[in-house]
């Protein structure tokens, strides 16, 4: 079993991670048709194994791993990744995995 | 279309199941085809004011792909150890596709056509913030690597809706 401090090291890294992109979404959809298909390709790869993390933050949620500023951000990120479900289905990537409604 | 990609095709579609000697030969060629050096994506939301060759990052900067997932897996999120180099993340891929205890998979994605997928655990390539396994995607149609990490959820990773009709030719050890 991993250590405390190892634990909520991966929440804040995995937290930063989705905060940063799912608030990168809008910009990205407005250069998406100008993309490359590989580099399209790429991004739908890179965000499937965001939305893994995310499933792991998720469990960390239920479980009540996180302290209570994590849990916060992680409820802070659900909301903007319900705000942002119209690009995401726009640009093709894949639907959260969890519930958006802590 | 090279032999190797040829090879991998039948593999993937059953027509065709590859000996030892043509599965090296398609690793080999895997090996050599790394990242896209022409190709150019963004740097996204997770590499927005990193400093990189002198300059702040911005989520629309382009970067070339070597770099984009050499920053976001190495240097940002520390998946690799601490001080590992863009040509040392290069080079331990290389070795992961090249090495005898790593699975090879083959899987359509989406409707992108098929990505031949090397995966092995990560042994002394895991870095502070990293995974059980590495994972490096090739990607038939462009004849390039598409992406490179430790995959937080492992071998699942690998099961996803988006991928279809996949196909293991060879398990990893």
């Amino acid at each position: 079993m991993a250590a405390p401090a190892t634990v909520a090291r991966r929440i804040d890294a995995s937290l930063r991670d989705l905060e940063a992109e799912v608030s990168f979404l809008p910009q990205l959809a407005a250069y998406w048709p100008e993309e490359s298909e590989t580099a399209q390709v790429s991004y739908m790869l890179e965000w499937d194994e965001l939305m893994d993390r995310l499933r792991g933050l998720e469990r960390d949620y239920r479980s009540g791993q996180m302290t209570s500023e994590q849990a916060e951000r992680y409820r802070a990120l659900l909301r903007k990744l319900e705000e942002a479900l119209p690009i995401i289905e726009r640009l093709g990537l894949t639907r959260p995995p969890v519930t958006l409604q802590p | 279309m090279s032999r190797a990609d040829v090879l991998i095709l039948e593999a993937a579609t059953g027509a065709r199941r590859l000996s030892r000697a043509e599965l090296r030969e398609v690793l080999e060629h895997v090996a050599r085809a790394g990242f896209d050096p022409d190709a150019r994506e963004r740097a996204g939301g997770r590499l927005e004011g990193l400093s990189w060759r002198g300059q702040v990052l911005r989520g629309s900067d382009y970067l070339p792909p070597a770099e984009a997932h050499y920053l976001r897996h190495v240097v940002a999120r520390q998946e690799w150890p601490p001080g590992t180099t863009l040509d040392a993340y290069l080079e331990s891929l290389r070795q992961v596709v090249l090495d005898e205890r790593s699975g090879v998979v083959v899987s359509q994605y989406r409707d992108k056509g098929w990505q031949l997928a090397v995966v092995r655990r990560s042994y002394e390539l895991r870095g502070p913030e990293g995974y059980e396994w590495v994972a490096i995607e090739y990607r038939v149609t462009t004849g390039h690597w598409m992406t490179a990490f430790q995959p937080e959820e492992g071998l699942a990773y690998f099961q996803r809706a988006e991928r279809k009709e996949q196909r293991w030719l060879r398990r990893p050890r």
